[in-house]
């Protein structure tokens, strides 16, 4: 059995290019999911009653559910199936919160390629935001994405 | 029944050089089928043994975001912004090393930085926060940004 790669090499990528993820909207259940997959029970996240005494008045669902669902996102478009070595590393900024049935898509642009001076892989930077469905985004991110060169023939 | 709950705490508790280091979590297959399903993160690198056998790390990682999700619960279990914490402004994350499941991580924290906002009765508190495995190898290293709430007279 072999696999095919369908991502997209360190090559393929462009500085400036842009792409946009699929849809989804957060539940409920999405919410409640991952508090028992982190193990955070916040009251915030948690319990409504106290929710209610905050600025916000209900539990939102938690920001690195927020984030996790982004990256999902990202990995539905394919880009990286095969080609994705490792997420180097991560940056987001919390602006705005994200409630229940909040429906959040991922914008992405190559901001920078780094060679690395490696035969094998090199460093793609990506701005990825979260927006919602008002188109305001909730959260600036930056991906470092180490990704495989293609083979020389 | 009012929105009191446990008090952790508020801004003024927490000094810089404050310290904290986890209990340990064991990652598992369970984690990782329930992280990538749930998110739809399928990449090859997290689901599929015959591929990842060809690749560097010879056998399925767990995704960098699962480990950083559970580390985000481990840290809230010494329950210390319980009631007191209103969210997350901003995280960084640099991954230095895959973890495999069967990996057992702690997560050690020191308070950093401590900074007013634009909002007085709230500051931020800032943490280096170091992700380890059973080696004490250090997967993760991370800063996060936390509101949280300052004492009401």
């Amino acid at each position: 059995m072999q696999y095919k790669i369908q991502g997209k090499y360190f090559e393929d990528w462009e500085v400036g290019e842009e792409f946009e993820t699929s849809r989804r909207t957060i539940t409920e259940a999405d919410a409640a999911f991952f508090i028992g997959l982190s193990g955070d029970y916040n009251p915030l996240y948690i319990d409504e009653e106290f929710a209610k005494t905050t600025d916000l008045g209900t539990r939102p669902p938690h920001e690195f559910l927020v984030y996790s669902i982004s990256s999902g996102l990202i990995n539905t478009t394919t880009f990286f199936d095969g080609t994705l070595i490792s997420q180097k590393s991560h940056k987001l900024e919390f602006l705005k919160r994200t409630l229940n049935e909040d429906t959040i898509y991922v914008k992405v642009k190559v901001l920078e390629k780094n060679n690395l001076g490696k035969p094998d892989l090199g460093e793609v930077v990506f701005d990825a935001a979260i927006l919602d469905q008002n188109d305001e985004v909730c959260v600036k991110g930056k991906r470092t994405y180490l990704i495989k060169k293609r083979k020389p023939n | 029944m009012d929105g009191k709950v446990h008090v952790g705490n508020n801004f003024e508790d927490c000094q810089v050089g404050d310290e904290y280091v986890t209990t340990g979590r064991t990652i598992t297959t369970t984690d990782v089928e329930i992280y990538t399903n749930y998110m739809g993160d399928y990449n090859p690198l997290y689901t599929d043994e015959e591929f990842a056998k060809t690749e560097v790390y010879a056998t399925r990682i767990v995704p960098e975001l699962l480990i950083y999700a559970i580390s985000i619960g481990q840290i809230s279990r010494m329950r210390l912004f319980e009631g007191t914490m209103l969210g997350f402004d901003k995280i960084d994350i640099d991954f230095i090393k895959p973890s495999k499941t069967g990996d057992t991580i702690t997560i050690k924290g020191k308070l950093i930085e401590k900074k007013e906002t634009d909002r007085k009765e709230q500051g931020i508190v800032n943490f280096n926060v170091e992700v380890l495995n059973q080696r004490g190898e250090i997967l993760a290293r991370s800063k996060q940004w936390i509101l949280v709430c300052k004492k009401t007279d």
